[in-house]
């Protein structure tokens, strides 16, 4: 699948489900450098919930506004966004589909943006997710399991409402509005120069042979760890040990308890189905 | 309709309504007439050549306008002229808020003045200015330098302008901070002395303890950022560093090429570059460590640049 050129890719996930290596992989793709990008530079940052750069574009201080007046105007400034790329604009998301914040889309529907969106077994996600919180495991569990879950922006960053996992997936999945084409993380890792040919093409990128090689060389999972050690990652929250912590699927045999395996099913069994997770 | 005079930016505004926060003044001449009526006539009329608009506020060689739903629409002229549209049951604080930020930026761009997203206070060698993003604690730390007996200069926007030398000196704003309720708490100071921005919001307009009313020489920037680790670190900074900072938090720095004025903007952020040291502060999100901060901004402050001993900051690394 091919387009004409798109403003904006929304790379779009639950948290810990692969979007930061794709942003890797896409940013040593786009890289003429002989040398691997480094984590700290990534394309695709979250420009769309960065409060300075909201309150540059539509003249509005952000942090002078109400709830209500920014669940209003961050569709606008999305808009805002989508007219003004060069594109394509790859763009990291956590917000769920709709935005149950707003209680309107975020997403303007149209020809000139895309979505590509990341699902990982929830098992995973969990372990991953509560090393990555600094929480614990059935901590974590119960704010996946929660409708209402949001991820804090602080004063940066606008909130994201998360929701549970199983909105977010379907949300996503299902919904018409934006083109999209979803990925699974475990595809990924079984056959990650296949899957990101498919992304190539979906995002309406020229395909580089050389270019495609070494970004698959230079994203593999070990170098970002390596690169997290030497340099750290801004993105890191605080209080966890690492923002790279295993990277592989199926590691929550591991970790999770049969307990806490079986009130992941319970909570998101649908879901998990659906994608074949069990 | 009454009329008011307020101080502000070294400007006389004459005004239909209250600005709230800015100081009253009396004078004979105003710099700046703030009306209350319709727009659109006047946009209109002083459109002039190229048009860029966005959203929420357009602008030409002649005018800007900026419009906040459900509030009020503000139209800048000339550098001397705001006309407020207010909204059906708009408040005044509601209206000010935007007009405070926005609007006077405008209108201090289109007087030539240079507009940096930062707070300021009065030093023995100068201003001393904490520039940075919303949230960066640029307040609350002015607020905090004012308690150790630095006067107030500026809170959040800072206008600057240059003199024959091109040596940059700012003009001070007006005597008020706005701190969130959270940072009054830390100064044990009451939420219910101070005039709320908006009613629905838990932030404050905090009269300054001591006030800098004159024009003061820029002696220091220092850019305050937040890092993922538990320290604070002063890190000096590069040209290349400090040309990047400078500009991107120029503030409303899209105003200026949409009212023309592009090419002031970029020779007034090369002569700032030029002519201020700059130190860039990182601290952790949380605890916020004010009095550390405090002290260690105290400490820099009667060191002289070249004593500074600071390593130069690695701006490879990803700013936010």
């Amino acid at each position: 699948m091919s387009h004409d050129i798109l403003s904006i890719v929304w790379l779009s996930s639950y948290p810990k489900s692969g979007n930061t290596w794709l942003r890797a992989l896409l940013s040593n793709y786009l890289s003429a450098d002989d040398q691997p990008v480094s984590i700290n530079q990534l394309a695709g940052g979250s420009v769309h919930i960065d409060r300075h750069y909201f309150d540059e574009v539509m003249g509005l201080s952000s942090a002078d506004m109400t709830g209500d007046e920014i669940a209003h105007y961050r569709p606008i400034f999305h808009q805002e966004l989508l007219q003004h790329s060069t594109g394509p604009q790859f763009v990291k998301t956590h917000d769920s589909f709709p935005c149950q914040l707003s209680g309107q889309p975020l997403y303007s529907a149209g020809d000139d943006s895309a979505a590509i969106y990341l699902i990982r077994n929830p098992l995973d996600v969990l372990s991953s997710f509560a090393h990555h919180r600094n929480k614990s495991v059935d901590e974590t569990l119960e704010f996946m399991a929660d409708r209402d879950s949001i991820l804090r922006g602080g004063s940066a960053d606008f909130d994201q409402h998360l929701g549970s996992w199983s909105d977010h997936v379907a949300g996503w999945t299902d919904q018409r509005c934006i083109k999209s084409l979803v990925i699974r993380y475990e595809d990924m890792i079984a056959d990650t120069a296949g899957v990101f040919r498919k992304i190539i093409e979906f995002s309406g990128l020229d395909y580089n042979a050389a270019r495609f090689q070494q970004a698959v060389q230079f994203a593999n999972f070990k170098t970002l760890q390596q690169d997290e050690r030497d340099q750290g990652f801004s993105e890191k929250q605080p209080s966890a040990l690492s923002f790279f912590r295993s990277g592989q699927a199926g590691g929550w045999e591991d970790i999770l308890s049969p307990c806490q395996v079986d009130r992941i099913i319970a909570h998101h069994s649908e879901v998990m189905h659906g994608f074949g997770y069990i | 309709m009454p009329s008011f005079k307020h101080r502000a930016y070294g400007l006389n505004f004459l005004s239909d309504m209250e600005l709230i926060g800015m100081k009253r003044a009396e004078f004979d001449h105003a710099d700046v007439v703030v009306r209350l009526g319709p727009v659109d006539a006047d946009v209109e009329r002083h459109r002039r050549g190229k048009i860029t608009r966005f959203r929420a506020w357009e602008a030409s060689n002649g005018h800007f306008l900026l419009e906040m739903e459900n509030i009020a629409r503000y139209l800048v002229i000339g550098g001397d002229s705001i006309i407020v549209e207010k909204k059906a049951d708009a408040r005044d604080q509601d209206i000010m808020a935007f007009f405070t930020g926005s609007a006077l930026a405008a209108l201090l761009q289109q007087r030539r003045l240079f507009t940096l997203h930062a707070s300021a206070i009065k030093t023995s060698q100068g201003a001393a200015l904490f520039l940075g993003r919303s949230g960066a604690g640029k307040s609350t730390l002015c607020y905090a330098m004012q308690k150790s007996g630095y006067p107030m200069v500026s809170d959040d926007v800072s206008a600057i302008d240059f003199d024959g030398d091109d040596a940059p000196y700012i003009l001070p704003s007006f005597p008020t901070t706005r701190l969130w309720g959270n940072a009054l708490e830390k100064f044990g100071r009451p939420r219910e002395n101070n005039i709320q921005l908006r009613t629905e919001l838990d932030k404050y307009l905090v009269p300054a303890d001591a006030f800098c009313a004159e024009p003061q020489p820029i002696s220091r920037i220092f850019y305050l950022t937040k890092h993922n680790h538990a320290d604070i670190s002063l890190q000096k900074m590069a040209d290349a560093d400090r040309f990047q900072i400078l500009s991107r938090f120029t503030f409303r720095r899209k105003f200026y090429p949409a009212q023309g004025i592009g090419q002031f903007y970029f020779a007034s952020v090369l002569k700032l570059v030029k002519s201020v040291a700059m130190v860039k502060i990182s601290r952790p999100e949380s605890p916020f460590l004010l009095d550390e901060l405090v002290s260690r901004v105290t400490e820099n402050l009667i060191a002289s640049p070249e004593k500074m001993n600071l390593e130069v900051a690695d701006f490879t690394a990803h700013e936010p």
